[in-house]
């Protein structure tokens, strides 16, 4: 398949993921409830109620609705939020920022720290070093971030004063919620590491490698790595399309004005056309790194240019 | 290695440092930093529903009617007002005052506020208070400084309405009319003690004082209001000294605060009713179709207990529908005592036998919400009640709040606009309100109606007070709400802060505070 096929496939999928994910939610969300009532002021009669529904579209069938949010979806209009009053999608991209910020430096962190850490508790494999790492991996994994999120601020921020409580200014207030979100992925990421340079430490070509006379450090890092890294690739992959997704959880404890906040407070509140936006743009991201993942396969290992999982 | 090129790069870090920290420490010397759970989503004051967007909203905008400290109206924009008949208000307003774009405010700003808001929302820029101003019917301005309101039928409640938070705010005609509600929306023009200085969405808004403010400049000449939704993290932020204020202190972070130095807690008993309502019993169906099943419940349960245990204390015990804040409030009534033996005699009287009765609640909803569902289907059962506790969903609670065939209790958190028993207790049970369908006080040819009717309609405030003093008697009697109890309102607050008042209305007023 030549390039340019490749290319229009990959967009092809993305169309439909985007056009599936953007009508189910479109009618998940119109079975939980009624906006009318989260835009009214309090006291507000059946009349009024009935007013705002009308303003918002609200008073048309669900298949009237449907046929007009693909009508606008066309020409990518996700309609204006209900309570903001302003493009959904708009509202979504000024907060997209924030949450690719946070999303990514935690995901750099992760990986900066997991592969020394898997790497080093691989070849010292059993010793205390060893189960000591993987000890602290386990703790990270089953760690929520609620609980470690509010333990740092208490801790870091309360007592000792060193970073701010919460909030978006300075690389400080990146700190915390960087590491709290990171947590997960490191520890996953240790583990992974560990288990797959164990793997490809005992397979063949690394007994020839050693056979032939290469030094543990070249055998290791010329030949080992990146073979181990596999794996490794496709887990960051994931998980980075999840914390991009939303890591709402972190965002609300640490005040980050993210995406998912955002998402969260529009499915409390009702405000379908945000909620819509919302997920679309995630759904794309989501795509996006996948088709990254997709290329980083092909320079670790040419032989999977030719195939498509 | 060339050292000299090390230690340039060295000294060239620091100076990038020195330069981003002291940046950040580059505020102005009367600065308050406030935190509050969630954001204004608009700065169109038509359009902001919740306490925590009018918090901002009140900043930047006035009034006409303003309330002090004890809820009781004050001049704002308007220096007085009166009633020429009772249809007609006339309005007196301050001369000099401007718009934060020199824009000045008269008569004809006004004007346009009022009829944009007695004009349904759908064809005024998408406004939701149609419901607090569609009864005015015109508004003319015999001079700049005079304004009479003509309603369509008498309305004692337009003051009031005029005062209150929840848009009531007087834009300017001209820039409106040139920029249309969305660019107002985008950048908002008030009257207000501040203006806006920058919106960072969910995060910060900071606002600048206006030094020419009518009631004089702000000592605080900055303000940012931090958005910090988890609770937990909101204290954190008071006890790190990032933030001065925070607004709603959960009540089991009152003691951690007050226990440190430089913070106290302030408290109010705010305008925020809990109570269950009863519904489904217009028809006369179900076990607490009769008003002595309902009285039972009330003596059933122990308010002091779900208040202390789950409050802390910071609430209070509530006998009837309007809560103490609000005009029409009856103090001679007194909250039903909790009494089991009154409970078990009035069971046995009404011959009840055993039918379920259903307590509900959404969760999340309400503070405490399934908790407090909890203790009291506890407490129902403790004097031999068949209370379930079911907690459903926000829909299927919407759904019971307007369907009269439903039955059972469901816990709700009623809150007037315009602290006026017409606010809270008729606007949800009388025409068209959404609790219309449950009780049969309601209907108009009921006692209850009628008198709560005729205070909707009559100018004499005193006339109005008898009227809700009756009613509530009858209310506190036939019990169509079961009242549990009136929220407090809890401020987390640095010492540093002078001037503070904690008011019922939750605002904060940075323009009266000194640092």
């Amino acid at each position: 398949m030549g390039w340019l096929g490749e290319a229009g496939r990959a967009l092809g999928h993305l169309l439909v993921v985007m056009l599936g994910t953007a009508s189910l939610v479109f009618v998940v969300l119109r079975l939980t409830g009624d906006p009318a009532m989260m835009v009214a002021p309090p006291g507000a009669t059946l009349d009024d109620l009935a007013a705002i529904r009308r303003e918002l579209g609200l008073d048309h069938s669900i298949g009237v609705q449907y046929v007009e949010f693909l009508r606008k979806l066309a020409v990518g209009d996700l309609a204006d939020s209900f309570r903001y009053r302003r493009p959904a999608l708009e509202i979504v991209s000024e907060r997209a920022m924030a949450t690719v910020q946070l999303a990514l430096v935690a995901q750099l962190l992760a990986i900066a720290v997991a592969i020394p850490l898997g790497v080093i508790a691989a070849i010292r494999r059993d010793s205390w070093l060893d189960g000591t790492l993987t000890g602290l991996a386990t703790l990270g994994q089953s760690i929520p971030h609620f609980w470690l999120g509010l333990m740092a601020i208490v801790v870091f921020a309360v007592h000792l004063g060193w970073l701010p409580t919460s909030g978006r200014g300075g690389w400080l207030h990146l700190v915390l919620p960087a590491i709290t979100l990171s947590s997960y992925s490191m520890a996953s990421l240790t583990r992974l590491m560990r288990s797959s340079v164990l793997e490809v430490l005992g397979s063949d070509y690394i007994r020839t490698a050693r056979a032939k006379g290469l030094g543990a450090g070249l055998v290791l890092f010329k030949h080992a790595l990146k073979n181990a890294m596999i794996p490794v690739v496709t887990l960051t992959g994931l998980q980075l399309g999840v914390l991009l997704s939303g890591a709402v959880i972190v965002e609300t404890v640490f005040a980050w004005p993210g995406v998912g906040r955002l998402i969260i407070e529009a499915i409390h509140t009702r405000d379908y056309p945000l909620v819509q936006a919302g997920v679309v743009l995630m759904a794309l991201l989501f795509v996006v790194v996948n088709q990254g993942v997709d290329l980083c396969y092909r320079w670790l290992d040419p032989r999977m240019a030719g195939r498509r999982g | 290695m060339r050292p000299s090129r090390l230690k340039r790069l060295t000294l060239l870090g620091a100076l990038v440092l020195g330069a981003w920290l002291g940046a950040a420490a580059a505020v102005p010397a009367a600065e308050l930093v406030a935190a509050k759970g969630t954001d204004v989503t608009s700065f169109d004051p038509g359009i902001n529903p919740t306490p925590d967007a009018q918090q901002i909203i009140t900043m930047i905008y006035d009034t006409l009617i303003q309330r002090d400290d004890n809820m009781q109206l004050k001049p704002g924009l308007a220096v007085s007002w009166r009633n020429v008949d009772p249809l007609t208000w006339q309005i007196k307003l301050r001369s000099g005052v401007k718009f934060h774009n020199g824009e000045p405010f008269d008569a004809r700003s006004v004007k346009f506020t009022l009829e944009r808001l007695s004009t349904p929302g759908d064809k005024a820029g998408g406004h939701v208070m149609f419901s607090s101003f569609g009864g005015i019917e015109r508004v003319d301005t015999p001079d700049p400084l005079t304004v009479t309101i003509r309603t369509k039928r008498p309305d004692p409640v337009l003051p009031a309405r005029l005062a209150q938070t929840f848009g009531a705010q007087m834009i300017p005609a001209e820039y409106t009319a040139k920029v249309g509600f969305p660019g107002l929306a985008k950048n908002p023009v008030g009257t207000g003690p501040y203006k806006l200085g920058q919106w960072l969405k969910d995060d910060r808004t900071i606002l600048e004082a206006n030094k020419d403010y009518w009631g004089g400049a702000p000592a605080i000449e900055r303000v940012v209001w931090r958005v910090i939704p988890d609770d937990l993290a909101r204290v954190s932020a008071l006890q790190a000294g990032e933030v001065h204020v925070i607004v709603r202190v959960p009540p089991d972070q009152v003691p951690t605060i007050e226990k440190r130095g430089g913070l106290r807690v302030e408290r109010v008993l705010g305008n925020v009713t809990n109570v269950f309502t009863v519904c489904g019993i217009k028809k006369d169906t179900g076990p607490l179709a009769d008003k002595r099943m309902r009285q039972a419940v009330a003596y059933a349960i122990d308010q002091k207990s779900l208040i202390d245990n789950l409050f802390r204390g910071l609430a209070a015990p509530l006998g009837q529908g309007a809560p103490s804040t609000d005009f029409g409030f009856n103090p001679a009534i007194k909250p039903y005592p909790h009494d089991p033996a009154k409970a078990k005699a009035l069971l046995s009287e009404v011959g009840y036998k055993g039918e379920e009765v259903l307590v509900r609640s959404a969760s999340g909803y309400i503070v405490n919400d399934v908790a407090i569902v909890n203790a009291t289907t506890e407490m129902l059962r403790k004097v031999g009640i068949n209370a379930r506790a079911e907690i459903v969903d926000i829909q299927t609670r919407l759904e019971m709040i307007k369907n009269g065939n439903v039955t059972g209790l469901l816990l709700i958190n009623p809150q007037g606009t315009n602290f006026d028993t017409d606010g809270v207790v008729w606007r949800l049970m009388g025409p068209g309100g959404i609790l219309a369908v449950h009780w049969k006080g309601s209907d108009p040819d009921q006692e209850f109606a009628r008198l709560m009717e005729e205070a909707r309609y009559t100018v004499d405030q005193k006339k109005r007070q008898q009227n809700y003093y009756r009613a509530a008697e009858i209310f506190a009697d036939e019990l169509p709400w079961i009242p549990v109890f009136q929220d407090v309102a809890t401020f987390g607050i640095s010492t540093k802060v002078k001037n503070f008042k904690p008011r019922p209305d939750w605002l904060v007023l940075p323009q009266r505070l000194g640092l």
